[in-house]
């Protein structure tokens, strides 16, 4: 496989990161999907507003990198992300299509309420 | 507010960390430094610091501010129940306010809009228009329960519910200060129905002794309540 990035699904509840599509730069066929979790071919299709005020892009239509680039930038959100750019043996789900979360020692101070009842 | 609703507030605000975890991968390979925990009692929070994003104090105030708009309004059923508090992440080590808010328990990533009953969307649409999101075209909503799945088959038949997610960027975020919203697309131009124009009369009349009133900074507040007046006013989106 070409050079890809990954779109990942953060199952918060369960603690790990799922592949939900690969997007891959292929040098003959343009951007190319694999790895395809049901409903993503539809969801990649649609247009995305990438910028405030911005007309939105058809990313798999549009020339390879600037197609990965306008994933970047469109799926950074909490449930779902686009990973970089990286080559097969950086991908992060080369040994499968699930990463654990970590443990992490988090301190949440108590608070009296700044939203009023 | 009603009673549940406060307590959860309260809930929210109080209750010790049990255990935490977070992310291995993060979006664009950057460094994202959003924590899940799981709070005294069992409850999934996830936990955003400001640190996160630009103008990352103002983006947790509106995240909480979003779910106070639709309790205020009745629907606090759309947006998952979301606090302010001070958090020491792990990745920086540093005391910072943060938004923490309850995990949905499984998801789908934005299902087409027509896909939710009418009156669900509607009441999406409202809540963008009033907040005015900038980023929910083909963005940032969830379907719960999830039904799809990585195998053929829903797990449960519940019927998929609209969930409204990331209220960083509204409420006149600085730079961002445009409405875009696929519900807002989805009824532009059409009469809002009765009962949601009620709640729209509702929430207006409550709006300052609300929490949404004191999470907000002055201008945001001012410019929410123009957006209510003009909702009333026009009677449509």
């Amino acid at each position: 496989m070409a050079e890809h990035l990954d779109l990942v699904k953060n199952e918060w509840g369960a603690g790990f990161q799922v592949r939900l599509v690969t997007v891959e730069n292929s040098p003959d066929q343009g951007l190319v999907l694999a790895n395809i979790n049901p409903g993503w071919e539809d969801i990649l299709s649609r247009p995305l507003a990438v910028g405030a005020g911005d007309s939105p892009v058809y990313a798999i239509k549009e020339p390879p990198n600037e197609g990965l680039n306008a994933i970047i930038a469109f799926y950074r959100g909490d449930h779902v992300f686009a990973t970089s750019v990286h080559s097969d043996e950086g991908c992060p789900f080369r040994h499968g299509s699930v990463v654990p979360m970590r443990p992490a020692d988090v301190g949440l101070a108590s608070r009296t309420s700044a939203q009023p009842a | 507010m009603t009673d549940h609703l406060g307590l959860l507030r309260q809930y929210l605000e109080q209750a010790p960390v049990v255990y935490g975890y977070v992310p291995q991968l993060t979006a664009g390979g950057g460094h994202g430094n959003k924590i899940a925990v799981v709070l005294e009692g069992g409850v999934h929070a996830l936990v955003k610091p400001a640190s996160g994003a630009q103008d990352g104090l103002l983006a947790v105030q509106n995240e909480a501010a979003a779910w106070e708009l639709a309790c205020l309004l009745g629907w606090g059923e759309l947006v998952a129940g979301t606090v302010i508090r001070d958090v020491l992440p792990p990745q920086s080590g540093a005391p910072e306010p943060a938004a923490v808010q309850v995990m949905w328990p499984g998801y789908d990533w934005t299902p087409a809009p027509g896909s939710f009953p009418e009156g669900e969307t509607w009441k999406a649409a409202i809540l963008d228009m009033l907040m005015l999101h900038s980023d929910r075209t083909n963005n940032n909503w969830l379907g719960v329960p999830p039904a799809q799945l990585p195998f053929p088959g829903p797990v449960y038949g519940s019927r998929q519910q609209l969930k409204l997610i990331d209220h960083g960027f509204a409420f006149d975020f600085p730079g961002r200060a445009n409405l875009s919203s696929s519900f807002v697309d989805l009824h532009r131009g059409n009469p809002i129905p009765a009962d949601l124009l009620q709640a729209v009369g509702a929430g207006l009349a409550q709006v300052e002794a609300s929490p949404v009133r004191a999470i907000l900074d002055d201008m945001p507040f001012e410019r929410l309540k123009a957006r209510f007046e003009g909702l009333l006013q026009s009677g449509s989106l």
